[in-house]
């Protein structure tokens, strides 16, 4: 059934009438997403794609069912966007602007895990159930369907892990990506939790990076897991000090550097890949293993 | 953004934390009995380093200004130096307000053990309380931090106030960091901030129009500065290295980075487009640019796109690279939707193209190879 979105979700693109927004729902219109509508404050009742404009969340929520949103605002008021969708009860959001200051993402965080939505972000490329449901800047032709669940924190990386997949025969359930800036909505163990009850999802590769303890809290769970894990640490060349380019990405205290977070996740069992061309096959081998 | 000691003092003093009387040499604080004389750079361990001096009048404290003026306290020059009242201190305490990523919030930290670096004293003598960002600062979580702080009965209540200003403080002016080491608990029992760090969330600007004028030192390389102003994040690495790699998004400028380690690059630095279709980006230019400056003997650029089209981004590197040539081997790997008509575009130019990762990352070695 794949997680956080499937084939009875109902998506909206919130900011649909930015260049971003309209982008991506246009890649919605033309792929396998039930995209239902967006929402822009100001401008209720234009189309866009042919899909309805509404003023707010609660409006689309009302009018079309929706219950899950990718969200294209302007950082300046995307933190409103996020906890009005969460008020509308939207289960899950992909906050995709950049640039968000960090209190806003602890309070979207903050809110969503209290009325029980998932966000992924801030600054995340989202999630897709592939052949279900599409809310990621991921585009629906490069992905084929398949037993392996994907959790990352950058968008572009999880390309590159559905190829390298690809080439072994695999395809893919539900790509997760969690977002680049320090803190998250969402971590890995959310996800992992989610794929460990999949019945769908029979191997997860999870790729982490240096900065934070979201890949050390996530070993614990790995070790408890039946789903097998392959997984991948980036940043095992980063320079101390210097940011990765993710706001997420420096290293920090002693532990939240590649060798520590590799070593937890060896230690808990899962299988490390030596680099991102060997995520293919190491997962396919794990696979015949079981 | 960092900010200098006396910048951070004038945020304390606006959100009603007490700081000692203090001026911008060549002023120096009114009707004061001795002075501390303090170079403002943004680094800790002043004291060490030789940027604090103590003077007993006005005279000594003009003549350690004028001293500090200009010189250089670790990697950072003087350019200005700010005197102050001279405490006369009974305890000195450890106070902050940080981000906790793991859990979502802000968090206090609080020793008794003020005044020494933070990282130097034992576990059991700090006390980190969570801040709930849905309940704000309670009671209870400032009686707790007191309790632990254990300052003589006069203190308590001018300990909390502090607690609450300085949380308060770190909300309503989007700081990412504040801290008081030491915080000075006075012989009569007031708490004063002896020093003060602060670092803005440079991402809340928008909603700080009084920030105009508070301008943080520039942080990073001159490389990095310009790769910033272009809007992308670059990382400076072995002054020495032969390869820049130029990557959309920073998953895989890490997951590239460690591959080309691996495979014996010598790495210059790193630069990720910060995962917006570059193509669009006018930055590409002044990135362009500011690589061709380090002279390369090897450029990578490495484009993966679901989105936006490999051949629109194309036509926006083969325009770039006219403004901006650069120097050296080129291996470009461009994949996603148009990447043929893309790298068939950027070939003539004397890009080595690929769509192959793999096939990429072992063009880059043979080209550093037959460079060097």
């Amino acid at each position: 059934m794949a997680i956080l979105v499937d084939d009875s979700s109902r998506a909206i693109v919130q900011g649909i009438t930015g260049t971003v927004g309209r982008n991506v729902a246009g890649l919605m219109v033309e792929g396998v997403t039930t995209v239902v509508g967006g929402v822009t404050p100001g401008r209720g009742g234009q189309e866009v794609h042919g899909l309805p404009v509404f003023n707010s969340c609660h409006e689309a929520v009302a009018e079309t069912g929706a219950d899950c949103s990718f969200m294209a605002v302007p950082a300046p008021f995307a933190m409103e966007a996020c906890l009005e969708a969460v008020d509308a009860g939207i289960k899950t959001i992909t906050v995709y602007t950049e640039e968000i200051p960090i209190a806003d993402g602890i309070t979207m965080a903050a809110y969503a895990r209290a009325r029980g939505s998932v966000v992924l972000g801030t600054n995340a490329a989202g999630c897709v159930s592939v052949d279900m449901t599409n809310i990621s800047d991921l585009n629906d032709r490069y992905l084929m369907r398949g037993p392996v669940g994907v959790v990352a924190k950058s968008g572009a990386i999880t390309y590159e892990v559905a190829e390298s997949l690809r080439k072994s025969g695999l395809g893919v359930s539900t790509v997760v990506c969690l977002g680049g800036d320090p803190v998250l909505a969402t971590y890995h163990r959310d996800i992992l939790e989610r794929f460990e009850a999949d019945a769908e999802t029979e191997l997860v590769v999870m790729l982490g990076e240096i900065g934070g303890r979201s890949e050390l809290a996530a070993s614990k769970f790995v070790a408890t897991m039946k789903t097998p894990v392959v997984s991948l640490i980036l940043g095992r060349a980063a320079v101390p000090g210097k940011r990765m380019g993710h706001a997420g990405a420096l290293l920090g205290e002693d532990d939240e550097n590649w060798e520590s977070k590799t070593e937890a996740l060896r230690g808990a069992g899962a299988v490390i890949a030596g680099n991102i061309l060997e995520i293919g096959e190491k997962a396919r081998q794990t696979m015949e293993k079981r | 953004m960092n900010l200098l000691e006396f910048q951070a003092k004038g945020l304390f003093a606006r959100h009603g934390i007490a700081v000692p009387k203090g001026a911008t040499w060549p002023d120096l604080p009114d009707s004061v009995e001795s002075y501390v004389v303090k170079a403002q750079v943004p680094a800790g361990g002043r004291g060490k380093s030789g940027g604090i001096h103590f003077a007993e009048t006005a005279a000594e404290a003009r003549t350690a200004a004028e001293a500090l003026e200009g010189s250089t306290i670790g990697d950072h020059t003087v350019d200005s130096v700010y005197v102050e009242q001279r405490l006369d201190i009974a305890h000195e305490l450890y106070l902050a307000v940080v981000i906790d990523r793991d859990r979502r919030c802000r968090t206090i930290v609080a020793s008794p053990d003020g005044g020494v670096d933070v990282e130097s004293v034992p576990q059991e003598r700090i006390l980190k309380v969570p801040v709930d960002p849905l309940l704000g600062i309670r009671s209870f979580v400032i009686d707790r931090v007191v309790r632990f702080l254990a300052p003589p009965p006069e203190a308590k209540k001018a300990l909390a106030a502090t607690v609450r200003a300085l949380h308060d403080m770190a909300i309503s002016e989007d700081a990412e960091l504040a801290e008081i080491n030491p915080l000075a608990v006075t012989a009569a029992g007031t708490a004063v901030a002896a020093d003060a760090k602060v670092v803005l969330d440079g991402r809340a600007r928008h909603r700080h129009p009084e920030w105009g004028d508070l301008s943080a030192p520039a942080e990073g390389t001159e490389f990095e500065r310009a790769v910033a102003a272009a809007g992308g994040v670059a990382a400076e690495m072995d002054p020495d290295g032969d390869v820049v790699a130029v990557v959309s998004g920073a998953g895989l400028m890490m997951a590239s980075l460690d591959a080309l380690v691996d495979m014996g690059a010598r790495m210059r630095c790193v630069v990720d487009m910060a995962g917006t279709p570059f193509g669009e980006a006018p930055g590409l230019v002044g990135v362009f640019q500011a690589v061709a400056t380090l002279k390369p003997r090897v450029t990578f650029i490495n484009a993966y796109f679901h989105t936006a089209l490999a051949d629109n981004v194309a036509r926006s590197m083969a325009n770039a690279y006219a403004k901006a040539p650069l120097g050296g081997r080129i291996v470009l790997r461009l994949v996603g939707r148009n990447a043929e008509e893309g790298r068939a575009l950027l070939t003539p130019l004397g890009f080595e193209a690929h769509g192959d990762l793999e096939a990429a990352l072992k063009a880059v070695i043979a080209a550093q190879r037959k460079s060097g």
